[in-house]
């Protein structure tokens, strides 16, 4: 072909990649462009900011692996678990010793990958907390869920050091290549869906050179606290009970088979895990507490009632077995009618408010924890 | 990996690049190569050994035909080549289906789990590929490949895998092996359709889906004009959908200067329902026309049935009886093709089936009604109505191809003929108060939908006019061309629904 047709198919096609491309390095709502926001995150919050995300957007997972590069202390109480732990903080444990470790949608790859870490540095905490729930015990969620690469060399680890005790040598930065970590920063730089996420950020926010910034009294947006907990953002905080409900209902028609799978059971290889994990704990002396996060009364009706929900019911017939056999201290209960707690007491179709999780459960070491 | 992602978008860049790089005599290698690498990359290990063995079966199949002498030996191996090849694709297509309608049929446990064998992908679209190939080498119109690699090249071309369309071995010889040149024509062809494709499957299909979705999802809370309006965006999407994914096969195919057979020809201006299954899936209709109908037809039993009818009906209607027969024969196996549930039985085997048997046996009944009543039958509004017609036909087996099972789909032709006869459920003004935001789309979402269906309507007008749309664009200034292009991609970009769906004809 000759340079003149070459050029010709160059004016078209270039201008066009070159504003996608622009566009979402410019804007970045995700943060995917800033490699370092992790480090300048875990940095803020371990000398005691309250800090918060510009455009709201962060890699939770990237942000906890930093933190426990940085820690060189052990805390006395962790908190484990997915986005239901994540709103549990130092002043509900009643330690200042404590960093919640929970990300969004954490499977056993997330809970057990940043365990081990802490044991690999040597500070194995002398309590955890751990949120139980379906998605550490759903194989084929694990097997699909490309976030937690993060962890899966630590996780590979974990359950070698679970089953025999063996610490394996330490890991290099294993887990998510650094090839994939190019690639996937790389292809949302390409990526249609994130040129029109920035294009629906640009035209409500302005950009920002600062990435973070440090919690003030007038911040009303979401931060995440020097202990790791969340705090939501007032707006999501204000929502009101009849919106809750909404978004009960939505997320059962829509998106419930897509967290909790139809007909799915309890994966064998993730209770031999568990198990090996609680074995750990009392031979390291880890008071290790399990919490249930309760579901929502029209979510639990719905479990209840459905029998393709076969999962979580198990899982909560299985855990209350487990722990009464064990001797475990269970914290909570997946039935909010034990609990008492109401769609009012919810942010949204999962998520427990922050001032009921003080309300209903006590985190303290020493509580009596049966309600 | 789906056709709309960036992995595959850089799968295909990196294959188009090292298909010119490297020298044509092994060019057709670097195409087996990439085609195994998709099968790979989008259904794992587990699937290539069923891949092999269609490929081995039609290979050592072709290779005994030709060697065979005897026409009854020929009879025998092409027979046993093609039950081998089916009954792979029913083991690992269609057991599954049937096996979930006896066991709930029968409550019987199953010995075999069927649904747990993982089929390649684009397996009832080869399958038919390479059938065809083995008759074609028994009738002679084609020699046998000896080279086993090149016939795993024409079953697993990769463009093609996905949905299709049909291929001939006679029509792909002489281009997938042969290392072609790298023609400007070719590249600006070809990666103008595939961006065309991209609209329609991203600005138009998946936005449509969103409206589908939210009605069928929720059938019993709307009324019978919902289900109208819902089934009609779904015979859009459905065409977007399809005819899209055809439109990035066919140009990404192109790039490579390999052309592919045609699926499409503007449906929606069909007449008749004959004429919109011509034009609809082509390259399905063709191969059930050539390898099933015409064989039945010239068979002894349907000659027999053919001379029973005549002496029975009278020459002119029993002259007939052999093809109805064959038609029903046909559409039972579409039926099938599609799913073999009872769902799609209905949707793509025996409504179809039925519209075009009737429409063929009331032809006459029609022609003279139209003489008595002076209907004009070449005036525009008659081909217009006639186009409305046969779309409409056509969404009533669409409502069972998109409903949740045939019992869902009984239940709203029903609600929709219930409400005939209460005339305020059907009034089309209801879709007016502001209930239609309530679907998943806003108003930005309508009038881009609104839009896209306008265009792509207007493009398969000029095709029906004999304009060819991309020689119209290239007849234009080099401006005007450069704008086109960018709007396209700007839609794509600002308004595509991307990262939600796989096209709707993958899982046939």
């Amino acid at each position: 072909m000759r340079i003149k047709r070459l050029i010709k198919i160059g004016l078209v096609i270039f201008p066009m990649i070159a504003l996608l491309v622009m566009t979402n390095i410019t804007v970045d709502p995700g943060n995917v462009a800033q490699q370092s926001l992790p480090d300048e995150m875990a940095d803020s919050l371990l000398v005691g900011h309250d800090t918060y995300v510009v455009s709201g957007n962060m890699d939770e997972r990237a942000t906890k692996l930093a933190i426990l590069k940085k820690i060189d202390k052990p805390y006395e109480c962790i908190a484990l678990g997915p986005s239901l732990i994540m709103c549990v903080s130092r002043e509900m444990v009643g330690t200042d010793s404590f960093q919640n470790f929970g990300v969004s949608g954490a499977n056993n790859m997330d809970v057990f990958g940043m365990f081990y870490s802490l044991v690999e540095k040597d500070l194995p905490p002398k309590r955890v907390i751990l949120c139980v729930d379906t998605t550490m015990f759903d194989e084929d969620r694990l097997l699909r869920d490309q976030r937690s690469l993060t962890w899966s060399a630590r996780y590979d680890a974990a359950k070698r050091l679970f089953a025999t005790g063996e610490l394996t040598i330490k890991q290099a930065d294993a887990g998510e290549s650094k090839w994939r970590k190019y690639y996937s920063a790389t292809s949302s730089l390409f990526s249609i869906a994130y040129f029109q996420a920035a294009l629906q950020y640009r035209s409500t926010n302005e950009i920002q050179s600062q990435k973070i910034g440090v919690v003030d009294t007038s911040f009303t947006g979401a931060y995440w606290r020097a202990d790791g907990s969340h705090v939501y953002a007032q707006s999501f905080q204000n929502q009101t009970t009849e919106e809750v409900h909404q978004s009960i209902q939505e997320y059962v028609e829509a998106n419930f088979d897509k967290i909790i799978g139809k007909n799915q059971h309890l994966s064998d290889s993730a209770i031999q895990l568990f198990e090996d994990f609680v074995q750990y704990c009392k031979d390291s002396q880890i008071d290790l507490d399990l919490f249930l996060c309760p579901y929502p009364q029209e979510l639990w009706n719905e479990i209840q009632s459905d029998p393709k929900w076969t999962l979580p019911r198990e899982l909560d017939a299985y855990i209350n077995e487990y722990a009464n056999e064990h001797d475990l201290t269970v914290i909570g209960s997946y039935n909010p009618y034990e609990v008492g707690c109401t769609t009012a007491d919810f942010y949204d179709n999962r998520h427990l408010r922050a001032e009921s999780l003080t309300k209903f459960f006590d985190f303290h070491a020493e509580a009596d924890h049966v309600q | 990996m789906s056709l709309t992602s960036l992995k595959f978008i850089l799968f295909f860049i990196a294959t188009f690049l090292g298909y010119y790089i490297i020298p044509k005599k092994v060019r057709w290698c670097w195409l087996l190569a990439a085609s195994i690498a998709f099968f790979y990359i989008t259904c794992g290990w587990q699937s290539l050994p069923y891949l092999a063995y269609g490929i081995i079966v039609t290979y050592v199949g072709a290779l005994l035909i030709m060697r065979c002498k005897s026409d009854s030996g020929k009879k025998a191996v092409v027979a046993i080549t093609v039950v081998l090849a089916i009954s792979e694709l029913f083991a690992l297509k269609y057991m599954g289906n049937m096996q979930r309608v006896f066991i709930s049929l029968l409550s019987m446990d199953p010995i075999v789990n069927f649904d747990r064998l993982i089929a390649p992908i684009g397996i009832s679209y080869y399958t038919l590929s390479i059938i065809g190939y083995v008759i074609d080498v028994y009738r002679g119109t084609a020699q046998a490949q000896r080279n086993i690699f090149k016939h795993a090249l024409f079953t697993t071309y990769f463009p093609q895998a996905v949905s299709g369309p049909v291929v001939r071995y006679g029509e792909m010889e002489p281009q997938l092996f042969v290392g072609h040149a790298l023609y400007y024509s070719n590249l600006v062809n070809g990666a103008v359709r595939a961006l065309w494709g991209y609209f329609k499957k991203l600005v138009i299909a998946d936005r449509l889906a969103i409206v589908v979705a939210s009605v069928y999802g929720r059938s019993a809370d709307y009324s019978g004009i919902y289900i109208v309006f819902a089934t009609i965006c779904y015979a859009f999407q459905l065409y977007a959908d399809f005819s899209g994914c055809m439109d990035m096969v066919l140009g990404m195919s192109e790039c490579l200067g390999i052309r592919l057979p045609e699926n499409f020809n503007a449906p929606f201006f069909s007449r008749t329902i004959s004429e919109f299954w011509r034009r609809w899936h082509i390259t399905l209709g063709l191969w059930f026309k050539d390898y099933l109908m015409y064989p039945l037809l010239k068979s002894n039993l349907f000659q027999a049935i053919g001379s029973w009818g005549r002496r029975v009906f009278g020459k002119k209607r029993g002259k007939k009886l052999p093809t109805y027969l064959g038609l029903v024969i046909v559409w039972f196996c579409l039926g099938i093709w599609h799913g073999a549930t009872p769902q799609y039985m209905m949707a793509s085997g025996i409504l179809p089936g039925f519209f075009l048997i009737s429409s063929e046996i009331l032809q006459p009944v029609f022609s003279k009604l139209n003489m008595l009543l002076h209907i004009r039958t070449e005036s525009t509004g008659h081909k217009i109505w006639g186009c409305i017609r046969t779309v409409l036909l056509m969404c009533i087996c669409f409502v069972f191809a998109r409903g949740d099972g045939l019992r869902h789909g009984v239940s709203l032709i029903k609600k929709v003929l219930e409400s005939v006869f209460n005339p305020k459920t059907l009034d089309i003004l209801h879709l007016t108060d502001g209930s239609l935001f309530d679907l998943g789309l806003d108003a930005q979402g309508i009038i881009i939908c609104f839009i896209g269906i306008l265009l792509m309507l207007l493009v398969d007008y000029m095709k029906e006019r004999g304009i060819s749309p991309r020689l119209w664009l290239w007849q234009q200034s080099y401006i005007f061309q450069v704008m086109t292009l960018w709007a396209i991609s700007l839609c794509i970009m600002c308004f595509g629904v991307v990262g939600q769906s796989q096209f709707i004809y993958f899982q046939f």
